[in-house]
């Protein structure tokens, strides 16, 4: 579903990724594992194509990095949700609007829009929570809001980037239950983390990257 | 519904950069405040110049024996010519009751004979009323056997003529620079609120929205900021002529049209302007 084919990347002619080269099956969990600095942001971007190789190819889904079209590349991202460290979420609008908007974006009817976002609001246990603002959460219910944004759309991949940077260790238990479960639904997950204490907690395989280029084990 | 959510996105980007878009719909107000005076302006201009020009005519004098049968002959050259609209032929006889009414005595009375040479009145159609044409007309009708002197209002015609273009000149230029100067100011509008809602861009790209779907809010943005500016300056506008019509003026002119080439002028402006911020903006952030 997503393979990296000798991937080399370079950001202002700095080479970030060197010769990398990995697969993620349908449905799989994976762990991309790393110090600051070693290249996981930049994998995840890659994936959900807002940076290209200058060498080697990215295939996600049924799109190739080699020749996806900018209308293909917003068909590409409705089938992939993205969390953050930071959240993103949009502080002008309320937990539910925030979830609603990606799917007003894509042009999904109102009706479907509330069932659907009520649904997922439900799944991240949010439900009570849903006139609020984000400056009213907790760090860890803003993290929740925003993967609940990113499963909305049923993705068939779930890329997140230090999700539990930002949280304490009870609030990262927290998504990272919500994230298995998530999984177990038969979604992938694409978590980059350099957080040692909970990836001792689950067994799920790990890519390891360290200065660009790919531990191999 | 994708229209109703950009709609509510560019009604958004409105009430968040509020001093930006205050400033904006203020200015195209006041430039779309300035064009409606102009338009209206000349609007009533025009009616008071058409008023003028309906009344201009050419007197033709005939040569001072010229029978009555010769002077008919140059009454029907003259109705052939082109832009004539009809022509009334005078007798000396004419000519004389018409003394006789004007001044209330009999021209034989006053100098046992009668001076007054025979004429032709002439009326222009409607298009030809203008200095140039009348000028070279008159020479024409002037060289016709038994014409003897051709009048008109001479300067009134050329004065109008002369600074009627200087005056549409005018409003045309400062209409185009002001509304230059509104475009200026909606697109800079629009650039701070590109660059103010970059967190919106942002999610907006990574859930799939597609670039057709990104700029609309912007665009609503413009158009709305743009057609409110216009219609404030038409509803000033509208009340300001009817207040002249009640206290001043009655006679003063309110065309309808203005008012929509104003709201047209203004939401088109509006999206021109957002239009072009995007192309330039939108990949810079
Ligand atoms: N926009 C950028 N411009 C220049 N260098 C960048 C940019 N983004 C990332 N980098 C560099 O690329 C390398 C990998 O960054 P990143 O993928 O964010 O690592 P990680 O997510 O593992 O911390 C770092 O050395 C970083 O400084
Ligand atoms: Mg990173």
């Amino acid at each position: 579903m997503i393979e990296f084919y000798n991937v080399n990347l370079d950001i202002n002619r700095v080479g970030i990724l060197r010769n990398i080269s990995f697969r993620i099956v349908k449905g799989e969990f994976t762990f991309l594992i790393g110090p600051s600095g070693a290249g996981k942001s930049s994998i995840i971007r890659m994936i959900y194509m807002d940076v290209f190789p200058i060498s080697g190819m990215v295939v996600v889904d049924r799109y190739s990095s080699a020749k996806i079209r900018r209308r293909e590349i917003s068909m590409l991202r409705r089938k992939i949700g993205v969390i953050f460290q930071d959240f993103k979420l949009l502080t002008d609008r309320s937990v539910f609007d925030n979830v609603a908007f990606s799917l007003h974006v894509v042009g999904e009817r109102n009706k479907e829009i509330k069932r659907r976002v009520l649904k997922v609001l439900a799944e991240v246990n949010l439900s009570h929570k849903r006139n609020q603002y984000p400056d009213e959460l907790s760090g860890g219910e803003k993290q929740r809001v925003a993967i609940a944004r990113a499963i909305v759309n049923n993705p068939i991949i779930v890329l997140a980037d230090e999700p539990t940077g930002n949280l304490d260790y009870a609030s990262s238990v927290e998504i990272m239950n919500i994230l298995e479960r998530i999984n177990k639904q038969g979604t992938a997950v694409l978590m980059a983390t350099h957080d040692a204490a909970l990836l001792k907690k689950y067994s799920h395989r790990q890519i390891s990257i360290d200065q660009g280029v790919l531990n191999k084990k | 519904m994708k229209i109703w959510f950009s709609f509510i996105e560019g009604i958004r980007n409105i009430k968040r950069a509020k001093l930006a878009s205050t400033i904006t719909i203020t200015s195209v107000a006041f430039a779309h405040l300035l064009i409606g005076v102009f338009l209206l302006f000349s609007v009533n201009i025009n009616q008071i110049i058409g008023d003028v020009r309906s009344k201009i005519e050419l007197e033709v004098f005939l040569e001072a024996d010229l029978s009555v049968k010769s002077g008919r002959s140059v009454e029907k050259k003259i109705i052939g010519l082109e832009g004539v609209k009809d022509v009334k032929y005078i007798s000396k006889e004419d000519a004389a009751k018409r003394f006789q009414e004007e001044f209330g005595r009999n021209i034989y009375e006053v100098l046992t004979f009668n001076p007054l040479p025979s004429s032709c009145t002439v009326k222009v159609k409607k298009g030809y009323r203008n200095y140039s044409f009348i000028k070279k007309l008159s020479t024409e009708i002037g060289r016709i056997d038994g014409v003897d002197e051709v009048k008109y209002q001479k300067q009134i015609l050329s004065l109008i003529d002369r600074y009627i273009t200087i005056v549409y000149a005018i409003a045309a230029a400062a209409g185009i620079i002001l509304i230059i100067i509104a475009i200026v100011l909606l697109y800079n509008t629009i650039r701070l609120t590109i660059y103010g809602r970059k967190d919106l861009i942002d999610i907006m790209k990574l859930v799939g929205a597609t670039k057709t779907m990104i700029k609309r809010p912007f665009i609503v943005e413009g158009f709305v900021e743009g057609l409110f500016g216009a219609l404030i300056a038409s509803v000033i506008l509208y009340g300001s002529i009817l207040l002249i019509k009640r206290y001043i003026y009655p006679y003063v002119v309110n065309a309808v049209e203005i008012y929509i080439i104003l709201l047209i002028s203004g939401a088109t402006i509006g999206i021109i302007a957002s239009g072009m911020s995007l192309v330039r903006h939108l990949k810079e952030i």
